[in-house]
């Protein structure tokens, strides 16, 4: 049992990652057809994946119902708004009309509207947290202010130089940090990566390490 | 200044800000006032790249943002699809988001309404899962991942990923870092990124770099898109009430602080809004 929970999984893990690795560097066919055939697998397992999202979403308002648990009544909206969208992209197609109408007209106001309460939200919070106390908030507000004003043409109206000094803190001190931030997260995705195929991280097979 | 006012002006209630906030967003779109617009070097890198495009030509349009970041990526999107319409470039519209497929069909209608002929002059790819997974594949063999796409002209016609002049990808998430890793990169095709505003510091060091062709960044990226490409739409109407919504932000803040160091000498403490 431990060998196909645990051990099976860590050498599929190293054979698969071993493969991909040296497809970057080797041009030899077979390591290229299966490196493809790799991909294309993730996309199907990512297809079933997202079938298993679905049944669980299922299972999970089914039984919120079964059990009369929480908000029940609204599990039911959920089941049937999915039950009725699945079936309306499973018989017209999902480029029919019907599909994208209930895109366009309910799932997209909708979706929006919670979206867009963001706006009314970061509107209030910036009137709250940005008060200067002292050096490095100074700064944030600072650079913040003179952003906000580059970007939109009122700012640029007012004053040519908030265009140019937004364009400064965007490439210099931005980009920088940017850099700095991606080249060590690229460095750590390489460490786990190399851990993973090694079978020295064992967090994704559902265990400690 | 007088320490009650001090404190008043620290704990405005939220709701005269939401009140305000919502005038004057709903003002210019009930009827824009047609401020100016800023043209970045970004989007402008953008423009020219795809002006440069001879028609004919194929370019490769992903998109994988949902409803929630529409309000940005759409108006871009449409102002784009106009540009290369206008240009008789052809288009293969591929959905990498399982949110954006009806997105991608007002495009394809777009097309359509222009004369353009499915399978010769535009194809809509279907949605395959799977983000990182499936950008890798298609850097890989772009065929072969769409193995079920029907034969058409236009898709017959692309052998490989360097087959197209340029690749557009449009999100609110990773996928134009995606884009770069696995084709950009490896397969030297030229990228524009479309995104929502608070990926624009992500991908600005890409876009020094060289490795982006240009970005068009939120709704003030489509804005200026539309200027450049004299295609006047929802995002230079939007603009107008973006850019009145910053202002009243600028005064919030101002007027927060001027009332704290107020509050502060004369030894006032105010609180935060409710």
């Amino acid at each position: 049992m431990k060998f196909l929970r645990s051990d099976l999984p860590v050498w599929l893990g190293f054979i698969g990652g071993i493969i991909m690795l040296a497809a970057v560097s080797f041009t030899a066919k077979p390591l290229q057809d299966y490196s493809k055939a790799f991909l294309e697998w993730t996309v199907v397992l990512a297809a079933f994946a997202m079938a298993l999202g679905y049944a669980n979403v299922f299972r999970i308002h089914a039984n919120r119902i079964r059990f009369q648990r929480g908000k029940w009544k609204l599990s039911y909206v959920a089941i049937i708004s999915m039950v009725l969208y699945f079936l309306v992209g499973l018989v017209g197609g999902t480029k029919s009309e019907a599909y994208t109408y209930v895109f366009t007209y309910v799932f997209t106001p909708l979706s929006a509207t919670v979206f867009s309460l963001n706006a009314f939200h970061m509107c209030t919070a910036c009137y709250r947290a940005f008060r200067v106390r002292n050096m490095e908030s100074a700064l944030l507000l600072i650079a913040g202010t003179i952003v906000m004003l580059g970007s939109i043409g009122v700012g640029t109206a007012i004053w040519k130089g908030f265009a140019i000094w937004t364009g400064w803190i965007m490439n210099v001190p931005s980009s920088a940090g940017i850099r700095a931030i991606n080249i060590g997260a690229a460095l750590g995705a390489i460490g786990v990566g190399f851990r993973m195929i090694l079978g020295l991280e064992r967090g994704h097979l559902g265990g400690a390490e | 200044m007088n320490p009650e006012l001090a404190t008043k002006l620290q704990n405005i209630d939220r709701r005269i800000i939401y009140a305000v906030l919502f005038i004057t967003l709903a003002i210019p779109m009930l009827k824009p006032l047609g401020l100016p617009v800023n043209i970045t070097s970004w989007t402008k890198a953008a423009y020219e790249t795809i002006d440069a495009i001879p028609s004919g030509k194929v370019v490769l349009f992903t998109a994988s943002f949902g409803p929630s970041q529409a309000a940005e990526n759409q108006p871009m999107g449409i102002a784009v699809m106009t540009h290369l319409i206008r240009k008789k470039v052809k288009v293969v519209l591929d959905p990498t988001g399982a949110e954006a497929l009806p997105y991608m069909m007002v495009y394809a209608n777009m097309c359509k309404a222009a004369g353009y002929k499915e399978g010769e002059d535009y194809i809509v790819l279907s949605y395959l899962a799977g983000e990182e997974s499936v950008f890798a594949a298609i850097g890989k063999d772009i065929k072969s991942l769409y193995a079920s796409q029907p034969k058409s002209p236009l898709w017959d016609s692309i052998k490989d990923v360097t087959d197209f002049a340029l690749m557009l990808d449009s999100s609110g998430g990773p996928s134009n870092r995606y884009a770069l890793a696995h084709i950009g990169g490896p397969k030297k095709v030229k990228i524009i990124a479309l995104i929502v505003g608070n990926l624009l510091t992500v991908l600005q060091p890409y876009y020094s770099a060289g490795q982006l062709a240009g970005i068009i960044s939120a709704l003030s990226g489509a804005a200026e898109y539309e200027t450049l490409a004299k295609a006047p739409g929802a995002a230079l109407s939007g603009m107008d009430a973006q850019s009145l919504g910053h202002l009243w932000v600028i005064f919030l803040i101002v007027v927060g602080n001027i009332a704290y160091y107020s509050s502060k000498k004369t030894g006032t403490r105010g609180g935060a809004s409710r």
